[in-house]
C-alpha cells in the first residue's frame, strides 16, 4: 500500500503542470507575486491579433482624492511607443576649399504612435566655430532670404555658410536650404518635418551644405545640432 | 547609430487641485551603441491647427520630478544597446487650469566626440494636464467654418469632402467625441464619425475622421442619389447639392455632335 502510495506522488510530480510566479523588476524595484495573472499577453493568427489579460484578481477603475486608477484587466493601450533614431553622430566634412561648397548627408528614422502624426525640430548650440570664437556664419542664401524659419535657393558659389536641406515639403527643391536655430541666440526651433498620420520608419534625409571664402580663418569648425522629436498632440 | 524609444508617448490626465500624479515611462536604447542621457520638462503652446507645437524655453510651472531613487531631472545616466530603463515622473500642482508640456530624454553631448557638426537626438512625450475640483471639467466646443469643400457634386464620380474647425472655449483640453450626420429629406442616411483628436483650452483642430483607426479626411463616398443633403454637426450644419453632372454633359454633348450632324447633311442636300 505504501509502495503504491509513493508510485502515485512520483506520477502525480511527474504529470502536474509548473505553476509560474510572477517577477517584475526595475532599477528601484522589485516584486515577486505568486499569483498575478493566470495568462496574458499577445496572440494573433492570421486575420487576427489579441491581447489578453485572464484571471486578474479586484480588476475595475477606482478613483480617489482626484487620481484615477485603473487596474487589473487591461484596459486600451493608451498610446504606443514613439521611436525617433539618427543614422550616425559625427558629420565631418574633410578639408574645406573655399567657394566649392561641400555637403554631409544624414538620416532621421521616426515611428509615430498610432493615430497621432509627429513633428521634428532642430536648433544649434552656436554656428560652427572655433575655440577663438570665428565662426562660419549661417547661410542667409542666394537672395539673403534664409533664416531657420525660411529656405532660400543656395546655388552661387559665392554664398557663403552653413545650413541645411531636408527632403519634406518644408523645403520646395533641393537647393533651398535653410538655417539652424542658434540657441545661444535665443533663436526658437522650427518644425522642419511633420506628419498629420501615423508613421512607422518614416525617413528624413538631411543635407548638409557648407561653403566658405578665402579670407575663412583655419582650423577645426565645430557645433551641436540637436534633433527634437514628438509626436503630434 | 542612435535609436531611442519612449513609452506611454502621451499622458493625458485630470488631477485635483492639490494631488500628486505619478507615471513611469519606458525608455529603451535600440541602437547598437551606449548613449548618455538625462531628463528635462519643457513648455509649450500650439501651433497651428494639426497638433504642431512651439517650445517657449521656460520651465514648467507644475512641481514635476522623477521619483527614481537614483536619478533627478537633468542628471545623466547611461543606457547600454537593448537596455531599457524607467523612469518614473511625479506631478503635483495646486492651481485649476491646463497645463502643457513635453517629458524629454536628451542625448547628452559630452558623451560624443566632435569632428566638425555631432548629431543629437531628443525625445519627447506629452503631458496634458487638467487640474479641476471636478474630475470631468465641463468643455465648450464650437464648430467653425464647417462647408463642403467641392462646389459640384457628380452622383457618379464625386466623393464629398467637408472641412471646418472645432474651437474649444473653455479652460480645459478636451477630445472630440462627435459625429457628422448627413441627412436627406430630414432622414439621416450616413454618419461619419469625426477622429477623437485632443482640443486644448482655447485653441482649435482641424475637422478630421476616423477611418479604421486612423484619421483621414471626412469624405462622403460616391456615388450619392441625386438631391440636396444636408451635414450637420450639432447645430452646425451645412447643404450641398448632388447632381448627375456627368450624365447632363454627356446628354449635351450628344445632343450637340446630333445636331452638328444633322446640320452637315441638310448642308449637303
Amino acid at each position: 500500500m505504501i509502495k503504491l502510495y509513493y508510485l502515485l506522488s512520483v506520477i502525480c510530480y511527474l504529470l502536474s503542470s509548473p505553476i509560474y510566479a510572477q517577477h517584475f523588476e526595475s532599477s528601484n524595484y522589485n516584486i515577486d507575486w505568486g499569483n498575478f495573472n493566470m495568462t496574458s499577453g499577445r496572440k494573433s493568427s492570421t486575420n487576427y491579433s489579441l491581447t489578453d489579460t485572464v484571471g486578474q484578481n479586484a480588476p475595475g477603475e477606482y478613483s480617489k482624492t482626484g487620481v484615477k486608477l485603473k487596474s487589473g484587466f487591461q484596459y486600451i493601450y493608451p498610446f504606443d511607443e514613439f521611436s525617433f533614431a539618427i543614422d550616425n553622430l559625427d558629420i565631418n566634412f574633410g578639408t574645406l576649399t573655399p567657394s566649392i561648397a561641400t555637403t554631409a548627408v544624414s538620416t532621421l528614422t521616426t515611428t509615430s504612435p498610432s493615430g497621432l502624426g509627429f513633428q521634428i525640430t532642430t536648433q544649434e548650440n552656436s554656428p560652427l566655430r572655433l575655440n577663438s570664437g570665428t565662426t562660419i556664419p549661417d547661410v542667409l542664401g542666394d537672395n539673403n532670404l534664409a533664416s531657420e524659419f525660411v529656405a532660400d535657393t543656395w546655388t552661387n558659389a559665392t554664398t557663403y555658410g552653413f545650413g541645411f536641406n531636408a527632403n519634406t515639403t518644408y523645403f520646395s527643391t533641393t537647393n533651398h536650404f535653410r538655417q539652424f536655430a542658434n540657441i545661444s541666440q535665443s533663436e526658437v526651433p522650427q518644425i522642419f518635418d511633420s506628419s498629420n498620420t501615423h508613421v512607422k520608419n518614416h525617413t528624413t534625409t538631411i543635407t548638409y551644405k557648407i561653403n566658405i571664402s578665402s579670407s575663412q580663418a583655419a582650423g577645426t569648425y565645430q557645433n551641436y545640432i540637436v534633433y527634437t522629436a514628438t509626436p503630434q498632440y | 547609430m542612435t535609436n531611442l524609444s519612449i513609452q506611454p508617448s502621451q499622458l493625458e490626465i485630470q488631477l485635483k487641485p492639490g494631488t500628486n500624479y505619478v507615471q513611469s515611462y519606458i525608455i529603451k536604447n535600440n541602437g547598437d551603441v551606449s548613449v548618455t542621457l538625462n531628463t528635462s520638462v519643457d513648455t509649450w503652446l500650439p501651433q497651428g491647427l494639426n497638433g504642431n507645437i512651439i517650445y517657449l524655453n521656460s520651465p514648467p510651472n507644475l512641481n514635476i520630478s522623477l521619483s527614481n531613487s537614483d536619478l533627478k531631472l537633468g542628471q545623466n545616466f547611461i543606457l547600454n544597446p537593448n537596455q531599457s530603463k524607467q523612469l518614473v515622473l511625479k506631478i503635483q500642482g495646486d492651481t485649476p487650469g491646463d497645463y502643457y508640456f513635453t517629458f524629454f530624454v536628451n542625448q547628452d553631448v559630452s558623451s560624443n566626440p566632435s569632428t566638425n557638426s555631432t548629431q543629437l537626438i531628443r525625445l519627447g512625450s506629452h503631458l496634458l494636464i487638467s487640474i479641476s475640483d471636478s474630475e470631468l471639467p465641463t468643455t465648450n466646443f464650437k464648430i467653425n467654418n464647417f462647408k463642403v469643400q467641392n462646389p459640384f457634386i457628380d452622383c457618379f464620380f464625386s466623393s464629398v469632402k467637408f472641412s471646418g474647425e472645432i474651437q474649444n472655449n473653455s479652460n480645459y483640453f478636451d477630445k472630440i467625441d462627435n459625429t457628422i450626420s448627413i441627412s436627406k429629406n430630414n432622414t439621416v442616411i450616413n454618419k461619419l464619425t469625426i477622429f477623437p483628436d485632443n482640443v486644448l483650452s482655447h485653441h482649435s483642430r482641424t475637422l478630421r475622421c476616423l477611418n479604421d483607426k486612423s484619421p483621414a479626411e471626412c469624405q462622403l463616398s460616391k456615388p450619392l442619389w441625386p438631391g440636396i443633403y444636408q451635414a450637420s454637426i450639432d447645430n452646425t450644419s451645412t447643404s450641398f447639392i448632388v447632381l448627375p453632372y456627368s450624365l447632363l454633359i454627356f446628354l449635351l454633348l450628344l445632343i450637340i455632335i446630333t445636331k452638328l450632324l444633322i446640320d452637315k447633311k441638310n448642308n449637303i442636300l
